[in-house]
């Protein structure tokens, strides 16, 4: 199968493109080229098609592993794929779904065209517009001020395993055509001398009508974390450019692995929440509405399939995984950091002695002496 | 000779019971009503003087009530009835204070009528019966009424003390209570302190995981998305909720001892307190 690097046409070393600075940088000689002038100088494009079988390499052929694992009773497939490095020759070894990699070995950054296409060619793309510099110190920002956190964390190592990555998602348009019913209470107090009198008024709230949802973003790789993917949002689609794999180069990127079809009711739970509270808006000024109920038909005839950046980067901590992820276009930062236990009785205690002290003087003096 | 003493006994007895009828006999062991016979002549004569002096002296009749029957009513309400019947009291409140020792019911009373109800708040009528309370339980009836007395005359003088100085006077109750109050606030500062420090720490482990929803749908509502096709706000019902106000019915809270609760009897108020021995 086929792999793409993208070389400097000015030395032949690779090309990675560098969001912060919007343009393919080759590490090597330190040049820098815009789309427009990769185009004019013609960038090389490196074929490779070395592939091979087990235990016969050079020999050509589709190498496939298939590959079971047992894990408690259940069955998982995964399919492996090699390829060999079009730098240094070493084989990769990626899965089904990874469009774009690196060589373990020469950290050559290789690109498998043939992932995205077909149905997997993505009608767009948010190109990278932070580096990996800003996700380093997005990194050190979320951690700053941590004083739960294991010490060490924030060491050099862990920062350098930070990886942009195109996640795939689906642009679903949306309408939601909603029937709701609640019942809305005015209150009005007055009182005597001996009573207190509160007045209820009951109503009851219909409202019905279509709402229109645009480019309501889900992820569809089921290796992403979907609420980590959800919280990463807002992306801003205006930015988005047509398809071009030469953006894909110096990160990874997955082609989908969920279909419309199969995001549709994670879409649907998504946007109904705020279908029911939109619904539920403005009009009378209620004290209080319960009793809701909104039944909702969801229709969606529009979805686009697109790859948006993302830094991200996996950490373990006691045998659980830790998630940090910064959008790759407005570097918003999401994640989830490990508490060390010691440190959270540590300042448990540190907090309390402090606390006992200044409350205990304020008792001291409104208990004791002032009265 | 038994029956001459029995004969004698019972005219005693009924002598005594006509003495509200009667109104009170001045010069009779005149403040001890001892229709129980707990009291031998002496203890009762000399409770009656050290009665008489320290009523004179902060002008309340104080006097002492035994009975073996109540006539149906609860100890305090015949303490009442005596007091009412009897026209007990001094000046123009009918200031006075009984202490009823019900041997039927093993009930003891101390009923209080006119100042001797602003004076004798419950916390101090507490204070009195704790003491007094283990003496009854052992038969010691002359020790309880002596200590009683003593308090009585205690308690009035430091109530002279507060009305002459209002403002300046600490009082005995005002102290214990700051007492509890510095221990109450010492707990609560203590267990407020436990809260802040759990907080924070919750709160800090909280900050260590920001992935939270960015929407719940509606930031990819259209622009000019939502096309209302009903909305109808229909009235249903109505209806009315009334509460009664609370009312405040503390009787003398001021800073010489709290409050006093007080039980009608015979068309006048009394105060008071005491209970099982």
């Amino acid at each position: 199968m086929e792999t793409v690097t993208y070389l400097c046409p000015g030395c032949g070393a690779y090309l990675r493109y560098d969001g912060g600075k919007g343009k393919w940088v080759c590490d090597y000689c330190d040049s820098e080229y815009t789309r427009e002038e990769l185009e004019q100088r013609g960038a090389v494009q490196e074929d490779s098609s070395y592939e091979v079988s087990p235990g016969d390499s050079g020999e050509t052929g589709k190498l496939e592993f298939d590959y079971q694992e047992n894990v408690s009773g259940q069955q998982a497939q995964e399919h492996l794929r090699a390829y060999h490095c079009p730098s240094c020759g070493a084989e990769i070894i990626t899965d089904d779904v990874t469009a774009a990699t690196f060589c373990v070995f020469c950290q050559n950054p290789t690109i498998l065209p043939q992932k995205f296409s077909g149905k997997y060619q993505p009608s767009a793309i948010i190109p990278f517009q932070t580096d990996k510099e800003q996700a380093k110190q997005a990194f050190l920002k979320l951690c700053k001020g941590k004083k739960l956190l294991p010490s060490g964390y924030t060491s050099e190592h862990r920062l350098e395993k930070i990886t942009g990555v195109y996640v795939p998602f689906w642009l679903f348009d949306c309408s939601a055509d909603f029937d709701y019913h609640a019942t809305g209470e005015i209150h009005t107090s007055w009182s005597d001398g001996n009573f207190n009198y509160t007045k209820i008024d009951l109503y009851h709230i219909h409202r019905a009508g279509v709402m229109d949802f645009e480019h309501i973003p889900l992820d569809a790789s089921e290796k992403m974390q979907d609420d980590l993917m959800d919280a990463l949002e807002p992306f801003d689609f205006s930015k988005a450019e047509p398809f071009d794999i030469r953006y894909l180069s110096g990160y990874l990127a997955e082609k989908y692995t969920y279909a419309p079809k199969d995001l549709y009711e994670r879409m649907t739970n998504r946007i109904s929440p705020g279908v029911q509270r939109q619904a539920g808006e403005g009009s009378r000024p209620y004290h209080s509405v319960h009793s809701v109920r909104c039944d909702t038909k969801f229709k969606s005839e529009k979805q686009e399939y697109l790859l948006l950046p993302v830094w991200m980067l996996m950490s373990r901590y006691k045998d659980k995984n830790y998630l940090f992820a910064m959008n790759g276009q407005t570097g918003k930062i999401v994640g989830q950091l490990p508490v060390d236990g010691g440190k959270s009785v540590k300042w448990f205690f540190i907090i309390f002695f402090i606390s006992m002290v200044i409350t205990g003087i304020l008792a001291f003096l409104v208990g004791g002496v002032l009265l | 000779m038994k029956k001459i003493r029995g004969i004698c006994l019972s005219l005693l007895l009924l002598f005594l019971f006509c003495v509200p009828a009667f109104g009170r006999t001045p010069g009779y062991e005149g403040y001890v009503f001892d229709n129980a016979g707990l009291f031998t002549q002496e203890e009762a004569a000399a409770l009656s003087e050290s009665a008489q002096k320290i009523g004179e002296e902060w002008d309340l009749d104080v006097f002492f009530l035994t009975t073996e029957d109540t006539q149906g009513l609860s100890a305090r309400e015949y303490a009442a009835q005596f007091y009412i019947d009897g026209d007990f009291g001094l000046g123009a409140e009918k200031s006075g204070i009984v202490f009823i020792i019900d041997m039927g019911g093993r009930d003891a009373q101390m009923v209080t009528a006119g100042t001797a109800i602003d004076i004798f708040t419950d916390y101090y009528i507490d204070g009195i019966w704790n003491k007094v309370k283990p003496y009854l339980s052992d038969g010691n009836y002359y020790e309880a009424m002596s200590l009683f007395l003593e308090d009585v005359n205690y308690y009035c003088g430091e109530y002279q003390q507060y009305l002459a100085d209002p403002e300046g006077y600490v009082s005995e109750y005002q102290m214990a209570k700051a007492d509890n109050r510095l221990l109450l606030c010492m707990g609560v500062a203590f267990v407020l302190s436990i809260v802040i420090a759990g907080l924070s720490v919750v709160m800090m482990k909280r900050e260590h995981d920001n992935v939270r929803p960015y929407t719940d749908g509606r930031a990819y509502l259209k622009e000019n998305g939502l096309h209302m096709q009903i909305d109808r706000d229909s009235f249903v019902s109505t209806h009315t909720i009334r509460t009664e106000i609370p009312k405040n019915n503390d009787h003398g809270g001021s800073s010489w001892g709290g409050g006093s609760s007080t039980f009608s009897h015979g068309g006048r108020s009394f105060g008071g307190g005491g209970g099982r021995f």
